[in-house]
């Protein structure tokens, strides 16, 4: 056990090594000048952004700027800002955006998977009943509309129409809370918009994934013998074969955390939700590099350590798992 | 060791890392000017759709007078370095005016065509230099017009880029909001001081939320150069002098304009007694001054930084309200560089850089402090900042809402539908045109309607060939169907521009006597004919003017060559004949 956690420790660690390297580089082959987005509009002069790049230390050759990074990614200094004129990239990440991006991404993917998750497991025990073909129908009608599609109707038919829910934002303009229960029931009524649309379009991934590891199950010996054994339906199903089938979902969990961190940018920019999703790609359009650079590295590191525990727990769950 | 993972990973990752010392960051040029025929890519400017409509209407004309044109959607990230770097040949998207045509220094004058300058279509012109450089130094604005109409009549012969059409500003507002302004660029702008302190909701609401589509980037009015920072800056600091409705200064802070010296190096401003901080304090001459020393010293960026830094020279504060400000050399816009510079406190302003940060308001909310209509008072990230009246401004009574908010929401049609709704009272910018139809037919919207600043144009860079051909820019000037293009490219919802300073913006400075280029296809085909760009291989392109007369020059050489050719052959089968016969002459008498 030991050996392979070892050996496991020693690839993410290989691996998050590969990723800074590739990450800092990956950005300097755009075209495009970044201090563009510092000098913003047309009336700036040209000697201001002379200095500014010098600032910014982009006039070092490319190995040298890759040194001062690795250093300061050790300090836990993730740059600052081009746009937000010198705001620590850390404090930007770590802030609201990312708060608001884990709730809403974590309850989604949540709910999604256990809905999915239970409702698949029966649909494949269901299976070619009217109700199994009905739920397939459903998922795969969910999985591939156009996230920005759904985002923008429900917001049309529920904020503009019934008026039930808020048209942008995580919280109702200019309004003082009395108390943390107040600011949260507001913050939930902003967020069923987007976490509705979220959970309708992942529902459908878990749920075919597991019907289908649920039927791959079902043809395994030991199926046969917990029936021949005169274990209840139930038993069988959810003792047995869920149990079995749930661990490709597992493995599939740990890349769901690139989610977390990645946020979901069309949702994010349809119902206007400070999160992570929308500051990529306010970045990429900013041409913003220590923004980019800092959030792939965060998501780097949150991924690796996330495969790397999903290595661990398979190891648990299966006793079959030796490396 | 059996396993050959380990290996394999650490050559991967040796080669990844090698890229270290090999990677070199992209910049190589983009454009190279064709050599054969005349087909050239065209920049627009991608999330513009209005660019990018133009863009490809004009390109349609082109084609008809044989100009082949490839439409390029590109972004900003992209488009804007090509441009500083003058990395193109012909490019379409706006740009925009401000209150005073110092556009026209900027975009034609030698100066300033260097790597990153706005003399984008690096225009050359010793004639234009002088005129401009007399205009800007002169105080006598009569003789400044004269120059300024021979600056636009120069232009208009030489045509460095061919101005298009002016946007039009449709702007929704929630019916019971009334009282603001209505001037060029709209009713919200930058350029407009008057809507804010004046707009109220005839149904009693006293909190006015705008939608802007991204938060300010910086709460500093020195690092401002964004329209949605200038707006923050102009409602919380506020300014000397402002703009009516016709552009032209007015008293604001000052009591009245101020007074300039024969040799036009000196301004005095007098300030209103009793101007007050935010925090209580008094607003004097000295923070005037220090404002402008300020700038001088950082180097600052914000709106009016450039030509503050340019002239200014030296300011005093001979009393609490007098501020006199000396410049280096007589500016014919001084007034209104100096004049609408926001003013910043020199009690909490001595201690800071000029574009301190962001977040900074929440740890130290005293550098917000300003003398204007309203008082920072929050901000969450991401959602909103909220401005609240400020009791001790100086136009009593005003402003007449009690909070104003700037509310973030992403997306145009999740704006509109704000409005519609009754969450927000109005959006920052103008509305997009697909939807200003459906938002009119709203009955509980009013929508506004005056010309924009932003005008589409086609600009050429002037040095690349075959743009520095004056003949191949009027002619593709003549070829451009303007009419359509503002129906294609704007949906009809814009004004045909034919001046480089137009008179909706600029009345006093329009001269309406110069060159303008009606459209007329036969002429541009005539003129490309006359000047020896033809289209010798019949696809419908033109070819360049050297290709065709280095063309022109092969065919001839070739029919030499052709010439020489059978003449040779001639003389040769000439010779084999006459020693043909000559061999069978001599054979014969032998036997």
């Amino acid at each position: 056990m030991r050996d392979y956690l070892v050996k496991r420790g020693a690839s993410a660690l290989v691996t998050l090594g590969l990723a800074i390297v590739l990450n800092f580089f990956l950005f300097r082959i755009m075209p495009g000048d970044p201090t563009r987005t510092v000098v913003g509009d047309f009336r700036v002069t040209a000697e201001v952004r002379k200095a500014l790049v010098h600032q910014f230390g982009l006039d070092q050759p490319l190995w040298i700027q890759f040194l001062f990074y690795v250093q300061n990614l050790f300090m836990g200094n993730l740059g600052v800002s081009f746009q937000y004129r010198g705001t620590p990239v850390a404090s930007i990440i770590f802030g609201r955006r990312l708060f608001n991006t884990f709730i809403l991404m974590g309850s989604s993917i949540s709910v999604a998977l256990v809905i999915g998750i239970i409702v698949g497991t029966i649909a494949a025990w269901k299976r070619e009943s009217k109700s199994d073909v009905f739920t397939v129908i459903f998922s795969l009608v969910t999985y591939s509309m156009p996230v920005f599609w759904l985002g923008m109707m429900i917001i049309l038919i529920f904020g503009y129409y019934l008026g039930s829910i808020p048209i942008a934002g995580t919280i109702t303009v200019g309004l003082t809370y009395s108390n943390v229960f107040e600011y949260a029931a507001d913050y939930l009524h902003h967020m069923t918009g987007p976490f509705v649309t979220l959970t309708l379009s992942f529902i459908g991934y878990y749920f075919l994934i597991m019907r289908d590891s649920i039927l791959d199950v079902f043809t395994e010996d030991y199926m046969l013998t917990a029936k021949a054994k005169g274990l209840s339906d139930r038993k069988i199903l959810f003792r047995h074969a869920m149990r079995n089938a749930t661990l490709p979902i597992v493995s599939l969990i740990a890349v769901e955390v690139t989610y977390l961190f990645g946020g979901a940018t069309m949702t994010e920019t349809v119902f206007s939700w400070y999160g992570i999703g929308r500051l990529v790609y306010e970045a990429v359009v900013m041409a913003d590099y220590p923004i980019l650079q800092g959030i792939f590295v965060v998501m780097a590191v949150a991924v690796i350590a996330a495969n790397f525990c999903a290595d661990i727990v398979y190891a648990f769950l299966d006793p079959r798992i030796r490396y | 060791m059996k396993n050959k993972t380990p290996i394999v990973a650490a050559i991967f990752a040796l080669l990844l890392l090698s890229t270290v010392f090999t990677i070199q960051p992209a910049h190589a040029a983009w454009y190279t000017p064709p050599e054969e025929k005349m087909k050239f890519p065209m920049m627009v400017l991608s999330w513009d759709i209005m660019s990018v409509s133009s863009g490809e209407a004009i390109a349609e004309q082109l084609k008809k007078i044989g100009i082949a044109i490839e439409v390029v959607p590109t972004d900003d990230s992209a488009m804007y370095p090509r441009l500083d770097d003058r990395d193109y040949g012909i490019e379409e998207m706006s740009y925009g005016y401000g209150a005073y045509p110092s556009h026209m220094f900027n975009r034609f004058h030698t100066s300033q065509d260097f790597p990153g300058g706005l003399n984008q279509a690096s225009f050359r012109n010793a004639t234009v230099d002088a005129a401009i450089d007399e205009m800007m130094r002169t105080t006598d604005r009569e003789k400044a017009r004269d120059l300024m109409f021979k600056v636009e009549q120069m232009a208009a012969e030489n045509v460095p880029y061919v101005p298009l059409f002016l946007g039009d500003e449709y702007h929704p507002f929630r019916k019971e909001w009334t009282g603001y302004t209505m001037m060029p660029a709209g009713p919200i702008s930058y350029l407009n001081w008057l809507t804010m302190p004046n707009i109220y909701s005839t149904a009693g609401k006293k909190d006015f939320i705008i939608a802007f589509n991204n938060e300010p980037e910086t709460f500093s009015p020195m690092a401002a150069t964004t329209g949605r920072s200038l707006f923050y800056s102009q409602n919380v600091y506020d300014t000397l002098l402002a703009f009516d409705d016709k552009l032209v200064p007015i008293p604001w802070m000052a009591t009245g304009l101020p007074d300039v010296s024969s040799d036009g190096k000196t301004m005095t401003f007098h300030l209103r007694s009793g101007l007050k901080w935010h925090d209580g304090q008094l607003v004097t001459a000295r923070d005037v001054i220090f404002t402008f020393e300020f700038i001088v010293a950082q180097t600052a960026t914000g709106a009016n930084a450039g030509e503050i830094v340019k002239y200014f020279d030296s300011g005093e504060a001979p009393d609490d309200l007098t501020a006199v400000v000396h410049l280096k050399e007589p500016y014919i816009w001084a007034v209104e560089a100096f004049g609408t510079q926001y003013i910043v406190p020199e009690h909490i302003w001595k201690d800071l850089k000029y574009d301190w940060e962001q977040p900074l308001v929440q740890s130290n909310p005293s550098v917000t402090v300003g003398s204007g209509p309203f008082m920072f008072s929050s901000w969450v990230p991401g959602e909103y900042v909220k401005l609240v009246k400020n009791p001790n401004w100086w136009m009593t009574g005003h402003p007449l809402i009690d909070t104003l908010f700037f509310r973030k929401i992403d997306t145009e049609s999740a704006r509109v539908l704000a409005i519609q709704k009754g969450e927000v009272d109005t959006e920052r910018y103008t509305l997009d045109p697909s939807m200003i139809e459906q938002v009119k037919a709203n009955p509980d919207i009013v929508v506004t309607h005056v010309v924009d600043q932003w005008d589409y144009v086609v600009q050429f860079n002037n040095k690349s060939p075959p743009f520095d051909d004056v003949w191949v820019r009027r002619a593709i000037a003549y070829a451009i169907n303007k009419d359509e293009v503002v129906k294609r490219g704007a949906l009809g919802y814009g004004t045909v521009t034919t001046s480089y300073c137009p008179e909706s913006f600029f009345p006093f400075w329009h001269n309406p006597n110069v060159l303008t280029y009606e459209y007329n296809p036969d002429k541009a085909n005539k003129i490309l004919d006359e000047q020896g760009y033809l289209d010798i291989d019949g696809d419908g392109i033109r070819e360049l003017k050297e290709f065709v007369a280095a063309y022109e020059q092969k065919q001839l050489e070739q029919q030499q060559a052709q010439m020489t050719q059978y003449l040779t052959f001639a003389a040769i089968a000439v010779i084999v004949i006459v020693a043909a016969l000559y061999f069978a002459y001599r054979r014969r008498k032998k036997a």
